[in-house]
């Protein structure tokens, strides 16, 4: 290559040839000198002040890539979320051979796992060993080169497989070079879901470095971690489009590749009924989009276990009595009122309208069938009813509807039709608790007018319900919420909507909820200090901070599809990861270096995630803009 | 004869369209009224629907296919279009070209449009989709007819074919005429009779069906079709930024299918900034390949990879035109001079604190005062020259052009002392102009004459009270890239110069996702007229990618650009709202052929055509 570059320049500047030859070939000689004329490495980057800094690679000089750069760099290195306890990082990297990785699950007395736990505990080995492959650009790279590696996993408790508000998810994890030939990790955890988490975080403390050409792990590694809230969850609506198993499972991986804990699963709406209910077929077969376009008992049993392996919940919401329609048709009339009326702003917020009509028993029947084949297939240790945006008006345009509120001696005041629906939630938690074989299980909502000051004690429990906030994140409602005793997740519009900013699909103009939301912001959405805001004392000990059990970020999916699934939720949903899982008092500018290395993760590992910026800025860390 | 054939087709059509996508035994209807595909009240199953012969029962593809005027077209043809209600099974292994009246003496016409109805074969195969297994006997026979030999692809490139469809009186046969003036125009017309096409379930009984086995399926054609299309703008275009973040080829590949789709042509291609220079330079291979420019050594395109990508962009009817953007927006790649005793090519190259030194890090400014820069700039257009067609536009960026850049080289500021010149305003005005007529001059003594177009982003330097003391007329081309309300493209057209518009306010596709600016949705996008002028080459729509890489491309750029191209190459009278049904059919369309195009509304709203405005 230097050689026609010599050649094209000799012919173009034949005055200046001499002093350019000169340096030219004081160019090559220090190509040849540093043996790397093979790669063409130009660059090399260094750890300065904390940044990886791009420099020429000089003379006599072993070069760094960038990856191996960035994990030693920063103090928290590339882990997304950062730990929350003891964080001693080595900041020396070795290399390891990545055909002699040993991992093995032992209990706390020594023994082998029990099958319950063991089973869990091969697939998150396994796993693990699936994201070490994934660093690999080529076949050729996993070179027996480097240490071998021992990973020895201790699980405390044999039998939990289910994660709930009670687990503990918490983990240790310890690297250190045992001799010349080996690396030893020690992961040590109370339950799976600790176990799991480890891997993870060892995962991340793992990378492929293409200046030394080796898969390299950090040494002297001390990490005590556990997270800060213990609900962290995202939702998923697969009514508005349908999302195939395999983007949810996708979705999962992205979960658990950042510790969120929770999937949130928004199964039906008036738009489609995609749930296949074993006891009422029909739901579907008139409520999918098409008859492909559907969850079968398999399917949600797969995705529940996919799930579970990776320490992710799996909640369903069964919304109701409002946003359904789609599904209802062969039941009869009058079970459902006002489905697909028009105009639809008369009576919903978005087309295609409908609502369960209260008054009718026919519901209740085909409700307890609902929930009685969700019960079969789900394990959550608590439930989802959505009621959400009911409308009067809809309710109100049902003669059905009317006659019978006359006939119990009810008028038509808005009152008369909260009244209305607070029998509807009651019937329907009945048929919820009959589904769970007669026991109490908690009851998530969403913010309504049933849950606003004046009614929320007069028809809602907070001994049973959970109650998921959507209004922006300095609404007064929400004090209320928390003064009386209700225990909370946040999803405020304004920083967790992750649908918003993009055009309105039933009107000029964009969304309701625009603009986009950048990742700073979501990153910054902290439920505490948005309750300390509105005067609620949340400092620790206080009974106010147990009742917030965390965030979830929304996906309403209106407006998207497979095809841009992972760019809505990635990489934000990561950046609300380590607001829930660390609650740092720093902003995101500290993390912001870890944000970009975790987006980069994310793609390697299959995951369509958003960019945040240009990969020169990647690649010259501190050098651009921030634009919090 | 005839009434009998016609008969065995309507009979056909109703059994094959009763049924959209099946497995377990139930099934929606559609059914076209005043020019809306409604659907059926409630489903019915397999076993009830055999032998209806009602022809109003159709799959949701089916109904489209031929409801409304333009049934799901994209763009709708501009001149007078009837598409029959009638239509034949037919599967794609059973069809016949006849390029024989493609006027032909050795220039590669034929051969051009043999591979054209390859990629088209390539567009049915993918809409039939899996099991596409059902054998049709009826025959397709399809007729190109053009008459220039001209390959040229440019402004003045006759774009129009006339496509008709019609039944012959012989049995099974259909003959698809499509006659062009140039093989471009006869490619859109395969494009078009690509969309005249749907995939529907094979018909019951026929071993399709059971649970166990998956439904097979084959294609329906509308017929009776007779048409005529030109486009309304010749400059239909994309931007793509692959310097903010790298684009691989096999991305730009999946967007050029996707322009073609929708009758895009030509492909803008902003390969350099300040951040990268991933096109590699033989002649100045520091540029990219020895990494000075380069993210990395597998993040460049080598100039095969051009040529490739030219010729991809050629059978799929789009061109490409290069932007080498300078002397602004040019750092990384180019800091190699002084060590290789050329000087100092660029200024302010990763400067901080960037906003002292330029709009948006890293910095970097072309040093338009070193003689050695346009040595360097003649190597580089040299090996553009080598790849791209003779004639074929430069776009030479200008865009963006920071004074106090230059104002802080020691170098810049001695240079123009020594000349007499001052340091304000003006001065560097007249320093950029010098910049870009040395850049020009280059250029033309390369190219051997001084005709090759130019085109230049809006700048200081394109402001209507001095262009034409800077450039002239009937070589610059001047790309405006400011709001809707902005009067500056109507007032360079009173001047006499071309113009290419991006209207920022609607057609910049990275809006809404960075500082004040609002995402541009697609009625918007479609909404926005520019005049039909001469002098209006057309617009283009503007990738940039500080926030875009190979993982959101698709999402970012379609289905949104397709509106754009409807309302480039039709123009319509009418707004977003006359074209939903369409534009949700074609960005389905996109989808099947392997492009991931952003959702637009609920699955809810295309199944129920007009119950979501």
């Amino acid at each position: 290559m230097i050689v026609a570059l010599l050649i094209c320049y000799t012919k173009e500047f034949l005055p200046d040839f001499i002093i350019r030859m000169t340096l030219l070939l004081l160019l090559m000689v220090s190509f040849i000198a540093t043996g790397n004329w093979a790669q063409e490495r130009v660059w090399t980057w260094q750890c300065q002040e904390g940044r990886c800094v791009k420099q020429l690679l000089q003379r006599n000089e072993t070069p760094q890539g960038l990856e191996a750069c960035k994990l030693v760099c920063d103090i928290y290195s590339t882990l997304w979320p950062r730990p929350t306890g003891k964080v001693e990082l080595g900041r020396v990297l070795v290399p390891i051979n990545y055909n002699a990785i040993t991992i093995i699950g032992i209990s706390g007395e020594g023994r082998a796992l029990s099958e319950n736990v063991g089973q869990l505990f091969s697939t998150a080995a396994d796993n693990f060993r699936n994201r070490l492959t994934t660093m690999f650009k080529k076949q050729e790279q996993r070179t027996s080169g480097g240490k071998s590696l021992q990973v020895q996993v201790t699980i405390h408790d044999s039998s939990t497989r289910t994660l709930t508000m009670e687990s503990d998810e918490s983990y240790e994890l310890y690297i250190s070079e045992a001799d010349y030939s080996q690396v030893h990790c020690n992961i040590v955890s109370a339950q799976f879901f600790g176990a799991n988490y480890g891997l993870e975080t060892l995962s991340q403390l793992t990378t492929f470095d293409d200046a030394a050409d080796n898969l390299v792990i950090m040494r002297d590694v001390n990490i005590t971690d556990s997270p800060a809230f213990p609900f962290r969850a995202l939702v998923l609506d697969t009514a508005r489009n349908y999302f195939s198993v395999a983007s949810i499972k996708r979705t999962i991986d992205g979960m658990a590749a950042s510790k969120l804990n929770t999937f949130h699963w928004h199964l039906t709406d008036s738009h489609s009924f995609p749930f296949q209910s074993s006891t009422y077929p029909q739901l579907s077969q008139y409520g999918a989009y098409t008859p492909q376009q559907i969850y079968t008992p398999q399917d949600i049993t797969s995705v529940v276990e996919y799930a579970r392996a990776r320490g992710v919940r799996v909640l369903p919401e069964f919304d109701a009595p409002a946003h359904v329609g789609e599904g209802w048709q062969w039941a009869g009339p009058n079970v459902t009122v006002c489905v697909n009326a028009q105009p639809w702003n008369k009576y919903c917020v978005e087309p295609p309208c409908g609502q369960l009509n209260p008054t009718n028993d026919t519901v209740y029947e085909i409700l307890g069938g609902i929930y009685h084949d969700i019960f079969a297939l789900f394990d959550s240790d608590m439930f989802h009813m959505g009621g959400d945006e009911v409308n009067f008006e809809c309710w109100r345009s049902s003669l059905d509807i009317v006659n019978w509120m006359t006939s119990q001696g009810m008028g038509q005041t808005n009152d008369d039709y909260l009244q209305l629906w607070d029998m509807f939630q009651k019937k329907a938690y009945m048929k919820v608790v009959e589904a769970n074989g007669g026991n109490e299980i908690p009851i998530v909502l969403w913010t309504s007018h049933l849950t606003a000051e004046g009614a929320i004690d007069k028809y809602l429990d907070n001994e049973i319900y959970i109650i998921q906030i959507w209004t922006t994140g300095r609404d007064a409602a929400i004090a209320n919420l928390v003064n009386k005793g209700f225990r909370v997740i946040f999803s405020n519009y304004d920083a967790l909507y992750f649908d918003c900013g993009f055009g309105a699909w039933v009107a000029e103009g964009n969304n309701w909820c625009s603009p986009y939301i950048g990742w700073h912001k979501v990153y910054m959405n902290n439920p505490y200090t948005l309750l300390t805001n509105l005067g609620v004392d949340v400092s620790p000990g206080t009974a106010a901070r147990e009742l917030v059990l965390g965030a979830e970020a929304a996906l309403w999916t209106e407006q998207v599809d497979e095809s841009s699934l992972d760019g809505r939720f990635w990489p934000r949903a990561a950046a609300m990861a380590e607001r829930l899982w660390s609650n740092p008092d720093e902003g995101w500018q500290q993390a912001e270096y870890r944000m970009l290395a975790h987006r980069e993760r994310l793609v390697q590992r299959g995951i369509q995630s958003e960019a945040l910026e240009p990969q020169w800025c990647y690649q010259n860390e501190g050098s651009c803009p921030s634009q919090g | 004869m005839k009434v009998a054939y016609l008969l065995q087709v309507l009979s056909a059509a109703a059994c094959l369209c009763a049924a959209e996508d099946s497995g377990p035994g139930w099934q929606w209807s559609w059914a076209c009224k005043s020019g809306r595909c409604v659907k059926s009240e409630y489903p019915i199953s397999y076993a009830s629907s055999r032998g209806i012969s009602n022809i109003t029962r159709k799959s949701q593809s089916a109904c489209r296919l031929t409801c409304g005027q333009y049934g799901a077209l994209w763009p709708h043809p501009t001149g007078p279009t009837t598409i029959g209600e009638q239509v034949v099974a037919f599967h794609p292994s059973i069809i016949r070209f006849d390029l024989l009246e493609v006027v032909d003496s050795g220039r590669g016409t034929r051969e051009y449009l043999a591979a054209c109805t390859q990629l088209f074969l390539d567009n049915l195969l993918v809409e039939c989709g899996a099991n596409c297994s059902v054998v049709s006997d009826t025959d397709v026979y399809v007729r190109l007819v053009t008459r220039s030999q001209d390959l040229t692809l440019n402004w003045n490139t006759d774009e129009t074919y006339t496509l008709d469809i019609v039944t012959s009186s012989r049995v099974n046969s259909v003959t698809v005429n499509i006659r062009a003036e140039t093989v471009y125009g006869a490619r859109h017309g395969l494009e078009t009779l690509s969309q005249l096409v749907a995939r529907v379930p094979a018909p019951l009984g026929g071993g399709g069906r059971g649970h166990s086995s998956p439904r097979k399926h084959l294609l329906i054609m509308a017929t009776n079709v007779r048409l005529s299309d030109a486009p309304i703008f010749r400059h239909r275009g994309l931007m793509l930024d692959t310097a903010r973040n790298f684009l691989p080829l096999y991305a730009m590949k999946r967007t050029l299918d996707a322009m073609a789709a929708s009758k895009l042509n030509v492909l803008h291609w902003h390969a350099t900034d300040s951040q990268s220079f991933p096109l590699e330079s033989p002649r100045v291979p520091q540029l990219a390949r020895r990494r000075f420019g380069a993210y990395s050594s597998r993040q460049v395109y080598t100039p095969q990879d051009v040529a490739y990508l030219l010729e991809y962009a050629r059978l799929r009817g789009v061109r490409i035109i290069m932007e080498l953007d300078a002397p602004s927006h040019a750092g990384n790649g180019w800091q190699w001079g002084e060590a290789a005793g050329l000087g100092q090519l660029a200024v302010c190259v990763n400067q901080q604190p960037w906003r002292k030194y330029c709009i948006q890090p890293p910095c970097g400014q072309l040093n338009p005062t070193n003689p050695n820069l346009y040595r360097v700039l003649r190597d580089l257009y040299r090996d553009i020259l080598d790849i791209f067609p003779r004639g074929e536009p430069l776009h030479m960026g200008g865009d963006e052009v920071y004074f106090p850049c230059w104002n802080s080289s020691a170098e810049i500021v001695n240079w123009m002392e020594a000349r007499g010149q001052g340091r304000g305003q003006a001065d560097f005005l007249q320093l950029w102009a010098d910049y870009q007529s040395t850049a020009l001059g280059t250029l033309d003594e390369e190219v051997g004459h001084s005709n090759t177009p130019i085109i230049l982003w809006s700048s200081h330097l394109t402001e209507p009270g001095v262009i034409e003391s800077f450039l002239n007329k009937d070589r610059y081309i001047i790309q405006t890239w400011v709001p809707a309300s902005s009067s500056l493209p109507v007032e360079l057209l009173a001047k006499g110069y071309r113009v290419i518009y991006s209207t920022k306010d609607t057609w910049y596709l990275d809006h809404g996702f960075w500082g004040s600016t609002v995402y541009h949705n697609w009625r918007v996008v479609y909404d926005n007229r520019i005049p039909r002028k001469a002098g209006v080459l057309g617009g283009e729509a503007c990738m940039w990618s500080e926030l875009v890489d190979n993982q959101s491309l698709d999402a970012k750029v379609w289905p949104r650009t397709a509106a754009m191209a409807e309302r480039l190459w039709a123009d319509p009278e009418t707004r977003s709202s006359s074209a939903e049904a369409r534009f949700y059919r074609h960005r389905q369309r996109l989808v099947t052929r392997g492009i991931r195009a952003d959702a637009v509304s609920p699955a809810y709203c295309y199944q129920n055509e007009g119950e979501c405005q």
